[in-house]
């Protein structure tokens, strides 16, 4: 029964698996990402009700006053449980029935987690609701999405000042969420525009026509506030990345999980990447990213421009294998980076579980030295989730 | 040593009859504690089960009123929350009602899947495959089929339906399409009576759209706790309780305890009577052996050898008494589970009790209470057995001198008694047990006096009707002169009989007092309410466009309307009727305080009525004020009067409607009398509303006759444990009195085949035993005739009065003591058959012989 063995751990499984819940049983009738289409704001800050899964993916690494460095995760994903609106109540029930507000086929799934570097901690913690009666939602003017407490929003006036926002017009976003011993709030202030990746905004994850999302990223966000560790509040300020796509499709059929790098360079350029793993550990054709040069113009990459290999491995308790350290290559760009987790245990014991973590990169651009940060998730790892993928 | 024990089991063995006589009034006694203690025990039980299906690790809840709490509250604690690092609650809504499926009484509970795994959190966790939500298409299901449910797969296969079967859950009369999507496996007997379904479908189905029955909290330990909770309780509005998980059980629980009083009252009777019947099986085992046991003690047994022998022999009946008790316990107590649940169902709760719960201590209980029963019932016949001289043993007249002594001093123990059970009412203010306690003191009373009673009722006969019969005489005054072996059964009938007797006036005079309330009550023509199980319950409601049609129906001429619910105060949870009344239906109110000119007007202005339960259990007069709890808030009401009221053992306040859809916002109606228009017959004009209904909603729909032969034929159901109880009670007295009377019939034998052989006929001698078998059930109805009196006054005036502030007029019927008229003759007729064809039959010579 739900209420006495649903736990939490059950529940995001089952609303995780929803969105990538492929095969026949898809229904036609979701809205499909099949072709580029302009993103147009705030539209596209906002909730897509009609698509069957959407993510608000926020990563940064961040530094205190005292020097300490930590990095967080904080997405909301929303999964639609149906197309179209759900049937009233039964004819049965008579006319003078009321229907509930709780009715909804919207479900809000958020995911926080904090990196603390010092302190060799990792924590994460998962909130789950209903996109009803405004307990979990998402909306595009003003901007704001949330899950209970935990949200992201668009905020004015002393908060938007705080954050060193020059002009009235430059949006900032307050972010919040808590879990045991850490609560994050921040304001955040976008560095650069939306850049869209794959075919203008369309990545395709497989040949099927509806495995596709709308994806696009804002690689540099400028964030800065708190951390409160075990009640004591810590000045933070860092560098965040958004994520934000959109779909109703999975992955392709022999697709199982993916690595995705986020990395922020010392000079200025950005560089995202996902490598989609098939069934045999394999490259899959459909791997993609986006090179964004210092003054903000994106560069698609196909999987023949990037070549990763993994250096070392890191295994947990449960015996689950994953990739820890990697060096990339861009030929084209002459980029030649080492990737590292600041920890290795980023593990989110999450069902699917998987590895979301703060990195650090060192290497070579054109023959110069560069370093960064960013954030690397690895998916489809952990045995039992191979295929329930799709959230990213 | 091992002669003497020999010599024991050898009795035993030659007696069976005897052996099993005692056994059974032992294990009767026993059985009637556990069965009571078990049924009990159940009913509690499922209650806390039932609390605990749903959410079981929450540590507070939260409520409200009629109406329940908005739901905007949970949505403020679960956005709101201040962000902190320490651990926080976790908060969980839930909608719930009763409703009836394929004829069970169920419990709807909707929950948010979501809200309720985050309370039950991580620790709970369990494999995936139980339905509800833990697969993304039952998610969908759960969340998006229309009506999904979901239920125990027990359950599911006593309603006979399979995943996938389509259901219907009726409300208040309103039947609404479900469909089961899911069982739960391996569920705790809470889940019994627990139909599951999503907060909104729950929502819809119980019209309580925007609000929640409750919200469970379980709040973290230790100081973050603290501090989140004073917190919540800054948070909550007005109208919001926070009270202990378990504090909701407990309360209803109170209402409970009346009832469960009586029971236990009705077993300890049990086991009194049986007491004294082990008493009399020890004293007969005892007064048999007299003969062997002086002849043991002659040839060198000592006194503590006789007294350990006897004692023991009283150890192993107890204890097979009182495993047999067990055993009988067991057995009955399934079925008066279902009694009890059946009871509580229609006065005071819902309980649906489907499992049965055996109390380790019970066990326990009925197993020391046997074996002390046996052993203190066997201590004085063993003392005086082991302290007699061993030549005296052998002359029983030794025994019955001392008898007779005795008698006289049970006299003036008896008087003791009668004293201590007056003075223990005066004393005792409001206690029912001690009132109960006054109670076991008179029948304790009669039972010390029906010896003396029998000796000189039999003494008096005897010298009246020497005259006329030497043999009469003769058969009279053997009576009196063996009180040893007859005394103690007789007494025993004569408290059983005072209890029946006592117990039936109560019961009827009630039943007549109750008449007459509904009488004068019940003054509409016709009433029409929802159905369903519960008092108070908000699901109740008539449908509004129903109402409408009904009130629109051309044969009616004025109604009443009534909103019955249950509603918080600052002495606890009271049921409120919250009542419009049309101009005839004042004369129905029958007050008991309060000044007749200014009450009506009063409670026009909001002042409250309350029935008379209430008022005593609130301890509560006119002019005194009682707070409870309004949608916006606590508010103090004044309290205008008193009326008299049975509808339930716990009260009920009455408040003017109009006030009361003003102050809880709440515009529901439970039930309406209709008055009909002159001329217009009951009977003609219900299948008209039941038209006018037209399949929306099956409603209640009764004239008041129905009503009448409705509430006393529920009125029946509730008293039959107690029937059932005393009648078990009469069959223990009863069956001793046999085995009394059986072993001093065939004691007397020689005598009477003295008396054959000096002329009685065969026919003489059956009449003479059955005459004095008959002339001791007689004894035995004469000295509880009036006890039986006295009995009815105490339970009616004091144990009634006490547990349910009831005043019950008491009303004597002729039936009544003609019920124990002839258990009392049946009885003794009886017993007498056997020894009375024995006296008839036996050969006379073969008798004699033995001299």
């Amino acid at each position: 029964m739900s209420v006495r063995s649903g736990t939490l751990a059950v529940l995001t499984a089952a609303a995780m698996t929803l969105a990538a819940n492929a095969g026949p049983a898809r229904p036609p009738s979701f809205a499909q990402a099949l072709a580029p289409q302009p993103l147009e704001f705030p539209r596209d800050q906002g909730p897509h009700p009609d698509f069957r899964q959407e993510w608000w993916y926020l990563t940064g690494n961040l530094d205190s006053a005292a020097g300490e460095r930590f990095g967080f995760e904080l997405t909301i994903f929303r999964f639609a449980l149906a197309p179209a609106a759900p049937p009233l109540p039964s004819a049965a029930s008579g006319p003078s029935v009321k229907p509930s507000g709780w009715r909804t086929r919207q479900i809000y799934l958020g995911h926080f987690a904090i990196t603390d570097v010092a302190r060799h901690r990792f924590r994460f913690a998962v909130k789950l609701s209903r996109g009803a009666l405004g307990l979990a939602g998402a909306q595009a003017r003003p901007f704001r999405v949330w899950v209970g407490n935990w949200r992201i929003a668009r905020s004015s006036g002393p908060a938007a000042a705080a954050a060193g926002s020059t002009a009235a017009k430059d949006p900032v976003w307050r972010l919040q969420a808590d879990e045991r011993g850490y609560v994050l709030s921040l304001t955040a202030r976008p560095l650069m525009p939306p850049v869209p990746n794959g075919e203008k905004g369309l990545s395709r994850k497989s040949g099927e026509p509806g495995d596709a999302t709308y994806y696009y990223s804002i690689p540099r966000v400028a964030v800065q506030g708190t951390i409160v560790r075990d009640g004591r509040p810590l000045k933070v300020h860092g560098l965040a990345w958004l994520d934000r796509e959109w779909g109703s499709g999975g992955l392709g059929p022999q697709e199982v999980g993916w690595k995705w790098f986020g990395l922020q360079l010392e000079d200025g350029s950005c560089l995202m990447f996902y490598a989609l793993r098939d069934r045999n550990g394999a490259e899959d054709p459909y791997s993609a990213g986006t090179w964004v040069d210092r003054h903000g113009r994106a560069h698609p990459l196909a999987r023949s421009d990037v070549r990763i290999d993994t250096l070392a491995h890191w295994t947990d308790r449960r015996g689950t294998r994953y990739p820890s350290r990697w060096r990339l290559r861009v030929p084209a760009l002459g980029l030649d980076l080492t990737v590292r987790p600041v920890l290795a245990d980023q593990e989110l014991m999450t069902s699917p579980r998987y590895w979301e973590g703060a990195v650090n990169v060192a290497g070579t651009r054109a023959g110069r030295p560069v370093g960064g940060r960013g954030y690397v998730e690895l998916v489809g790892y952990a045995g039992a989730t191979a295929g329930s993928a799709g959230f990213r | 040593m091992p002669t003497l024990w020999a010599a024991s089991l050898r009795h035993f063995l030659r007696q069976p009859a005897q052996l099993a006589l005692a056994l059974v009034a032992l294990a009767a006694g026993v059985g009637t504690i556990v069965a009571v203690n078990i049924a009990t025990a159940s009913s509690r039980r499922a209650f806390e089960l039932s609390m605990h299906a749903v959410n079981g690790r929450a540590t507070q809840v939260i409520t409200a009123g009629p109406r329940g709490l908005d739901q905007a509250l949970y949505v403020r604690l679960f956005t709101g929350a201040s962000l902190s690092t320490a651990p926080q609650p976790a908060y969980a809504p839930v909608v719930a009602g009763y409703v009836t499926v394929r004829g069970r009484v169920m419990q709807l509970v909707g929950v948010d899947p979501f809200a309720s795994a985050a309370l039950q959190g991580p620790q709970e966790a369990q494999p995936a495959g139980a339905a509800g939500g833990s697969t993304p298409g039952a998610l969908r299901r759960w969340l998006l089929k229309p009506g999904a449910t979901v239920m125990g797969a027990r359950t599911a296969r006593q309603l006979r339906l399979r995943v996938g079967s389509p259901l219907t859950v009726d409300i208040g009369g309103v039947r609404h399409a479900g469909t089961l999507i899911g069982v739960i496996r391996g569920h705790g007997p809470g889940d019994a009576a627990l139909i599951l379904t999503d907060i909104a479908q729950a929502q819809e189905w119980l019209g309580m759209a925007g609000r929640l029955t409750r919200i469970d909290v379980r709040m973290p330990r230790g100081p973050a706790g603290r501090t989140a909770l004073a917190r919540l309780r800054r948070e909550l509005p007005p109208a919001a309780q926070l009270e202990p998980a378990a504090g909701e059980v407990r309360q209803t629980l109170d209402m409970t305890r009346a009832f469960s009083t009586n029971l236990t009252a009705m077993s300890l009777l049990a086991l009194l009577v049986s007491a004294l019947l082990i008493y009399g099986a020890i004293s007969f085992t005892v007064v048999q052996r007299r003969r062997n046991i002086a002849i043991v003690r002659a040839l060198g047994a000592t006194r503590r050898e006789v007294l350990t022998i006897v004692l023991t022999e009283a150890a192993v009946l107890g204890a097979a008494g009182a495993g047999l008790g067990v055993l009988l316990g067991l057995a009955v107590g399934h079925g008066l589970v279902r009694l009890v649940s059946q009871t509580v169902n229609d006065l005071y709760y819902v309980a649906a009790v489907r499992q049965v719960a055996v109390p380790a201590g019970t066990l326990i209980e009925a197993l020391a209470a046997g074996l002390g029963t046996a052993l203190v019932a066997s201590f004085l016949p063993a003392l005086e057995v082991a302290g007699s001289a061993p030549q005296l043993g052998l002359r029983r007249s030794v025994l019955e001198g001392r008898a007779a002594a005795v008698a006289r001093r049970l006299s003036w123990l008896s008087a003791a008694f009668a004293l201590a059970a007056c003075a223990l009412i005066a004393g005792s203010g409001r206690s029912v047990l001690a009132g109960f306690g006054a109670l076991f003191l008179l029948l304790s009373s009669v039972a010390a006096v029906t010896p003396s009673v029998l000796r000189a009722l039999a003494r008096l006969a005897a010298r009246a009707l020497s005259a006329v019969s030497s043999v009469a005489r003769l058969a009279l005054e053997d009576i009196a002169a063996s009180l040893s072996r007859t005394g103690v059964a007789v007494a025993a009938l004569g408290m059983a009989v005072a209890a029946m007797i006592g117990v039936s006036i109560m019961v009827e005079s009630f039943r007549v007092s109750l008449r007459h309330w509904l009488v004068q009550t019940m003054r509409a023509d016709i009433y029409v309410a929802a159905p369903g199980p519960g008092v108070g319950r908000p699901e109740r409601r008539i449908e509004p466009a129903v109402l409408k049609a009904l009130l629109a129906a051309p044969g009616i001429a004025d109604h009443s309307a009534s909103r019955s619910v249950v509603v918080g105060s600052s002495r606890g949870d009271i049921a409120l009727d919250a009542l419009h009344l049309a101009p005839g239906s004042y004369a129905g109110i029958e007050l008991t305080a309060g000044d007749p000119r200014t009450v009506w007007s009063s409670y026009r202005h909001g002042a409250l009525l309350l029935s008379e339960s209430l008022a005593w259990r609130l301890r509560l007069r006119p002019g005194q004020r009682l707070s409870l709890l309004t949608a916006s808030g606590p508010r103090a009401f004044p309290i205008a009067g008193i009326y008299h009221e049975y509808g339930s053992g716990v009260g009920s306040a009455m408040m003017s409607l109009r006030v009361y859809r003003q102050l809880w916002r709440d515009d529901s109606i439970t039930a309406v009398g209709l008055y009909l228009r002159r001329g217009v017959e009951a009977a003609r004009e219900i299948p008209r509303l039941e038209a006018a209904a037209g399949g929306r909603q099956a409603l209640l729909i009764r004239s008041n006759a129905q009503i009448r032969a409705m509430s006393l034929e529920i009125f029946d159901r509730t008293f039959l444990i107690t029937r059932v109880l005393y009648w078990l009670a009469a069959a223990i007295a009863a069956v001793g009195l046999v085995s009394a009377l059986l072993a001093w019939e065939l004691d007397r034998t020689r005598e009477l085949s003295v008396l054959r052989a000096l002329g009685l006929t065969p026919r003489g001698a059956a009449a003479l035993v059955e005459a004095q078998t008959v002339f001791m059930g007689g004894a035995a109805l004469l000295a509880a005739v009036p006890a039986g009196l006295v009995i009815a006054v105490v339970l009616t005036k004091v144990v009634d009065r006490r547990a349910f502030g009831w005043h019950i007029q008491m009303h004597l019927h002729a039936a009544q003591f003609l019920n124990a008229l002839a258990l009392a003759l049946a009885a003794a007729l009886l017993a007498g058959l056997y020894p009375a064809w024995r006296a008839a039959a036996g050969p006379i010579a073969a008798e004699m012989r033995e001299e």
